[in-house]
């Protein structure tokens, strides 16, 4: 390094590549800045519409969630109305009834209050006192003792007329307490009730007419219902997996096993053909039970809908009936084919008496035969929830990439804007010998140049 | 409008070309030939084994074949049986038995020859599997590939066709000779590679009964 130095070659190369560098300085400049501060321009801009356009799928987003929100709240406060009117009937039979009862139990102690009124005892008594005065004449105590004696007998005669008022009316009592806790618990279920309709109607209303749709959008979630539907599903597929492994060796029966379908064996793409009719089928089913609202079968009306649902069921019970046949048949291939095996392998074969029967296995196989299309059907019911919220999903996925990268871009700009000034910086340094000299010659320049009066 | 009819058509056109190479028969012909000659006789039992193995693992509406290479071999006569299975996999399943009983009937009976002809056996199994119109077409020869034919059936200069066949040559024995120089005996399989090779075959040498069934399966 220090024989570099001491080199004049060097100094005069170093001088001569300095005074280069001087005189190309503007023109270098111009290149420098049109590729780094273009660049980052360019790239600015670029993050600028990704930006804008992550923003318009996210208010896409949010207007398609805000929509399903009150396409989901509509359909609550149908269900909701449905449900009062529902309720007002068989409320109003148990009010009718309740004050029916209140009423017997109001004329009944109006009754009871007239008898009860009706009770004089001291006439009464008085009355006997002067009867067995007027009786006897004499002052003996036998007289006082039968007045009283006659008072005692008018008294339990009072009472014993009132008797069967009070007994009614305690009888009253308990009926009444009933048919009051009835008509508060009424009450109170009516104001539970109305208070959930209020909050949805709230809420419903919100979506419809809130203009910050994102804020409506933000309320819904999406993954978690999502993710609901997604293990519901694949505890559903997963029986279904393993029924397609125990339907595959039957189904070479029907349609042979000669041929391959885009290299699967064709048993194996008939039992997959199969599994997906009753998937359809199972879709068709929930669909026209109302269970899901994928909205297929919205024209048909009710009656039609009724009509699919019977259709639907009748070809998942097919479907049942086949895959338990196909069970059946599942075991006894099995056994002749291990047999051939064996034969083949030179094993010696005996072939045991009772098997060939129906066995517990069989039995098994053939119940989750039968139950795998019913399966498939409920799994359909989160299939709507799955694919409405992948879409939102995905639609959030992809505004969330492009703000990702709208960041990457702009973070890419400053960078390239901050290399350039960098290396406009460093050039100037290399050449800080010359520039100082220019800049000196301009200010001995311009301190010599005579000022011009206005 | 046209230019959608256009892009519909080529749709559709582009479809049915896919489905066409979308749907393959995977039946296979397989042509087994034992070498029944004085030197391989001893092998026939574990030949006969492996070939048993073979066919049980054969698929419905596959063909087989079995014959043995004797003296003469382009002959009716060294045909042990010919069975093509049927395409229910249940009847195929009885078929196969049928088959097993067959061959430990020949393995029971057949006489050692005293001459190989190697090539008029293969003829032989190119002209059935020709025959046979499964997709994969094999020839599995059970043999130490030792040819030595008879002065009276000197198939030497027999011109092979074996042009989309396999051959898997299994269980190929060492003779005495063989062990005092190894190189006798890879220079025979290659003598036999190229051989079938020229003949427009597919050349596979199976060491071992799992060797021949990962080949075929």
């Amino acid at each position: 390094m220090g024989e570099l130095f001491s080199d004049w070659r060097f100094w005069v190369g170093a001088v001569a590549a300095i005074t280069l560098m001087y005189i190309a300085r503007p023109y270098l400049h111009r290149l420098l800045r049109g590729t780094f501060f273009g660049t980052a321009y360019f790239l600015n801009r670029l993050a600028n519409w990704v930006a804008l356009a992550s923003q318009r799928v996210y208010e896409e987003y949010a207007k398609k969630v805000a929509a399903h929100l009150t396409e989901e709240y509509d359909d609550r406060m149908r269900l909701h109305e449905l449900k009062l009117e529902r309720r007002a009937r068989r409320e109003d039979e148990h009010l009718m009834k309740a004050i029916d009862a209140l009423e017997v139990s109001t004329q009944r102690f109006e009754g009871a209050t007239d008898v009860l009124t009706d009770i004089n005892i001291n006439k009464e008594t008085e009355q006997a006192v002067r009867r067995t005065f007027q009786q006897e004449r004499s002052d003996s105590p036998a007289k006082t003792s039968k007045a009283v004696a006659e008072v005692k007998r008018v008294v339990t005669g009072q009472i014993q007329a009132v008797r069967p008022e009070i007994t009614g009316i305690k009888k009253e009592i308990k009926p009444l307490g009933e048919n009051i806790s009835r008509l508060r618990e009424t009450a109170r279920d009516f104001s539970r009730h109305a208070e959930q309709i209020n909050k949805d109607f709230e809420a419903y209303e919100a979506s419809v007419y809130e203009d910050d749709r994102k804020k409506i959008a933000q309320q819904q979630s999406i993954l978690i219902p999502w993710l609901m539907s997604l293990v519901v599903m694949l505890i559903a597929l997963g029986g279904v997996f393993l029924n397609f492994f125990l339907i595959e060796r039957p189904m070479a029966e029907i349609v042979g096993n000669d041929l391959q379908i885009a290299g699967l064996p064709l048993p194996r793409v008939a039992a997959f053909v199969v599994i997906l009719l009753e998937a359809v089928a199972g879709i068709f089913f929930v669909e026209a039970a109302g269970l899901t609202s994928l909205g297929w079968l919205d024209r048909v009306g009710t009656r039609g809908k009724r009509i699919m649902m019977a259709v639907a069921g009748a070809f998942l019970l097919a479907f049942s009936l086949f895959e338990a046949f196909l069970a059946l048949q599942r075991e006894s291939l099995i056994a002749l084919d291990q047999m051939t095996q064996a034969l083949a392998s030179g094993e010696e074969v005996i072939e045991e008496e009772g098997e060939g029967g129906v066995n517990l296995t069989m039995i098994s196989q053939m119940m989750l035969g039968f139950m795998i299309p019913w399966l498939l059907a409920v799994a359909a019911i989160p299939l709507e929830i799955f694919v409405r919220n992948l879409v939102f999903l995905l639609r959030l996925m992809v505004h969330q990439i492009l703000m990702m990268a709208s960041y990457f871009l702009r973070a890419l700009s400053t960078a390239l804007k901050t290399a350039g000034l960098f290396l406009l910086r460093l050039y100037d340094l290399i050449i800080f010998l010359p520039l100082a000299i220019e800049n000196m010659v301009m200010s001995l320049r311009k301190s010599q140049t005579p000022k011009r009066t206005v | 409008m046209v230019r959608q009819v256009f892009v519909q058509v080529a749709v559709i056109l582009v479809l049915l070309t896919g489905c066409g190479g979308l749907i393959q028969s995977n039946s296979k012909a397989v042509f087994v030939l034992f070498d029944a000659s004085g030197t391989y006789a001893n092998n026939m039992g574990d030949a006969v084994r492996t070939s048993r193995v073979l066919a049980g693992r054969l698929s419905p509406n596959d063909w087989v074949g079995f014959a043995q290479i004797s003296s003469c071999s382009f002959t009716d006569d060294s045909i042990v049986l010919r069975r093509k299975f049927s395409g229910v996999p249940s009847q195929a399943s009885l078929e196969q038995q049928r088959v097993f009983e067959e061959l430990n009937g020949y393995r029971d009976s057949f006489s050692a020859t005293a001459y190989t002809d190697i090539r008029g056996a293969l003829r032989f199994a190119a002209s059935e599997l020709q025959a046979s119109d499964q997709a994969q077409h094999y020839i599995i020869v059970f043999s130490d590939l030792i040819e030595d034919v008879a002065p009276s059936c000197d198939t030497r200069d027999l011109q092979l066709d074996l042009t989309g066949v396999t051959i898997v040559a299994t269980a190929v024995t060492k003779t005495a000779q063989d062990s005092s120089n190894p190189e006798l005996y890879f220079e025979r399989l290659d003598s036999w590679k190229r051989a079938v090779e020229d003949a427009g075959g597919t050349w596979v040498h199976a060491q071992s009964p799992d060797q021949l069934l990962a080949v075929m399966f």
